[in-house]
């Protein structure tokens, strides 16, 4: 599964709507999917211990802490990928993931709102907690922290009320789709776009990993046969097939 | 290309100019390159589909020892690597269980590098060879890294050997100079089929067999390396039409050396590299701390390996690398 993070209750509506996520009985805000965890988190170090009891909980392949942000200059709605989070003298790398809309940058995680920005970075209050206690539990590769600019020197923090936040994030779902597509079930390269075969996740995913395991057996497998086949149950025959016909072969 | 920079060698000319000619997707400082490249929890399979790169300054350690047993005939043995990690991605490759991670590192101060070699060239008792391509491939990151460009004028006249070792066929720095003396360029081969099947990213036989024709035409001293061969299904008659391709392209008296050996991983590397599916140890048992194959087949695959080689190659010249850190057996 993979787990988003949020600091507010406020950050994380959009995504509860966006994803039919539903509130689990639990110490802690969070709510799921088949696919998805969010957990709010709350702010600073306390942070910490709502991921170590998600990661206790459910089993997790990657991590995603989004939020907002500050920054002196950057436009607020500015979409940020942070590639290195400091906090005091300490650092983390999370997965230096870009697309076109995601300026990378340093995020920094401070324990007083910070309002007079003075580093080339971004701050915020739990980004570093969050993404360095996650990392105990996953690859450090496997972790993606990306932030909405919600206030500037220009601005200051006197525009950032709940609605406010919650719109400004939801501007991150697009950017948040295509890596949960992409996460979950592996590394979601393999299944072509194109099957005439309609899958659900559940069986994209199952797909996925057979292919993977098909690849480690056989790197020179030829895939092209998963775009001519109509039936789901054949599909999945002729994979098993050649699974064992690769396991047999070297 | 995501670049990890260390702060203090932002203006270093090679930095300056590396930048330029990759154009980054992305520059992150960092204060140490082991904070990113030793870092805990990474994952090396997934960094290999796209690596980042780093660049750092090496501050000591430039050039280490090599046991004498492991080597091609000299009395002292060296290998220097101011390039970590490699582009291909071979599932025998012992870098994936040496290091973290499969993000390139490159150290930008060749220089102390080459001061070091001639430090140790200085105090030589007896014969020195330097390897390159211990930690990286020699030249499959010359592009980028231009090593080649100062280490081969550096060792013109040397009373010292380089060896060149690689898979790369980007052998243009070579052919762009007048062959020497003391450099051996060593290229590691294995049947297609097996190359197709392990060596991923790599260029195929018939694409390395043509840079070694081109270089042993212009003079330049040849290496072969057979290390490791794999056991497959047939290898009898895989190795045989292999090795029958090979010499007829390269003759003995174009070979400086000529290596053999099979897949063996010390202990510490196999344990990393379990984690990372790696099918090709199946094929390895542990016997006294090395990963090696069952001695009843590394017996029948060197042994047939051996013999077809000495078939061509005169015997002084083949070097059998039976298992990690014991004697060389002519």
């Amino acid at each position: 599964m993979i787990v988003i993070s949020v600091a507010l209750d406020c950050e994380a509506k959009p995504f509860i709507k966006e994803y039919k996520l539903e509130r689990i009985k639990a110490p802690f805000p969070i709510y799921k999917n088949d696919l998805l965890v969010l957990v709010v988190t709350g702010i600073k170090s306390y942070s910490m211990t709502a991921i170590g009891y998600v990661f206790g909980k459910f089993s997790i392949s990657s991590f995603i802490n989004i939020g907002i942000c500050g920054h002196k200059e950057k436009e607020v709605g500015t979409l940020v990928a942070c590639h290195k989070i400091e906090c005091d003298d300490n650092a983390i790398y999370p997965s230096p993931y870009l697309s076109s809309k995601l300026k990378p940058i340093q995020l920094k995680t401070v324990e007083t709102v910070e309002t007079t920005y003075p580093d080339d970075c971004v701050y915020d209050m739990e980004g570093y907690y969050v993404c360095f206690s996650a990392s105990k539990f996953i690859s450090i590769d496997q972790i993606i922290c990306m932030k909405v600019v919600s206030d500037n020197l220009h601005t200051g923090i006197k525009q950032i009320t709940k609605p406010f936040v919650t719109s400004l994030m939801s501007t991150l779902i697009p950017e948040l789709n295509p890596l949960i597509e992409k996460k979950d079930g592996g590394l979601g390269e393999l299944v072509p776009p194109n099957m005439k075969v309609r899958l659900s996740t559940t069986e994209k995913i199952l797909l996925e990993k057979k292919l993977e395991k098909l690849l480690l057996l056989q790197s020179d497998s030829d895939l092209n046969f998963l775009e001519t086949i109509s039936c789901k149950h054949l599909l999945f025959k002729t994979i098993d097939q050649k699974l064992d016909r690769a396991r047999l072969s070297f | 290309m995501i670049i990890y920079l260390e702060k203090r060698v932002l203006d270093h000319p090679r930095c300056q100019n590396l930048l330029k000619k990759l154009q980054p997707e992305s520059i992150i400082e960092c204060d140490r390159y082991q904070e990113v490249f030793n870092r805990k929890g990474q994952d090396f399979r997934l960094q290999k589909k796209k690596p980042s790169m780093i660049l750092a300054k090496k501050d000591q350690g430039f050039v280490h020892p090599i046991p004498k047993e492991l080597t091609i005939g000299f009395d002292e043995n060296y290998y220097f690597s101011p390039f970590l990690n490699c582009p291909f991605d071979c599932q025998y490759c012992y870098l994936q269980g040496a290091f973290r991670s499969a993000n390139y590192v490159l150290f930008v101060n060749y220089e102390d590098y080459l001061s070091e070699i001639e430090k140790k060239i200085d105090m030589a008792r007896g014969s020195v060879c330097f390897f390159s391509g211990y930690d990286a491939d020699s030249l499959a990151l010359e592009p980028k890294s231009r090593l080649m460009e100062s280490v081969l004028p550096f060792f013109e006249g040397k009373k010292a050997f380089l060896e060149i070792r690689t898979k790369s066929i980007f052998i243009r720095p070579l052919l762009e100079r007048r062959a020497m003396d003391n450099v051996i360029v060593a290229f590691s081969l294995n049947p297609q089929m097996i190359i197709e099947s392990i060596e991923k990213k790599t260029p195929g036989l018939d694409k390395r067999l043509e840079a070694i024709k081109k270089l042993k035409e212009q003079g330049w001293k040849i290496g072969l390396r057979f290390d490791p061969v794999i056991y497959c299904k047939d290898f009898e008659d895989i190795y045989r039409e292999f090795f029958e391709k090979i010499f007829s392209v390269v003759e003995d008296k174009d070979l400086h050396s000529v290596t053999l050996g099979s897949f063996r991983l010390p202990k510490s590397y196999f344990q990393v590299m379990e984690k990372q599916k790696n099918r090709l140890l199946s094929m390895i048992d542990e016997k006294n701390g090395i990963y090696e194959m069952p001695d009843h087949i590394k017996d029948r695959l060197l042994g047939f390996c051996k013999e077809q080689i000495g078939q061509k190659v005169n015997k002084d010249k083949l070097y059998c690398y039976e298992k990690i850190g014991t004697s060389n057996r002519k």
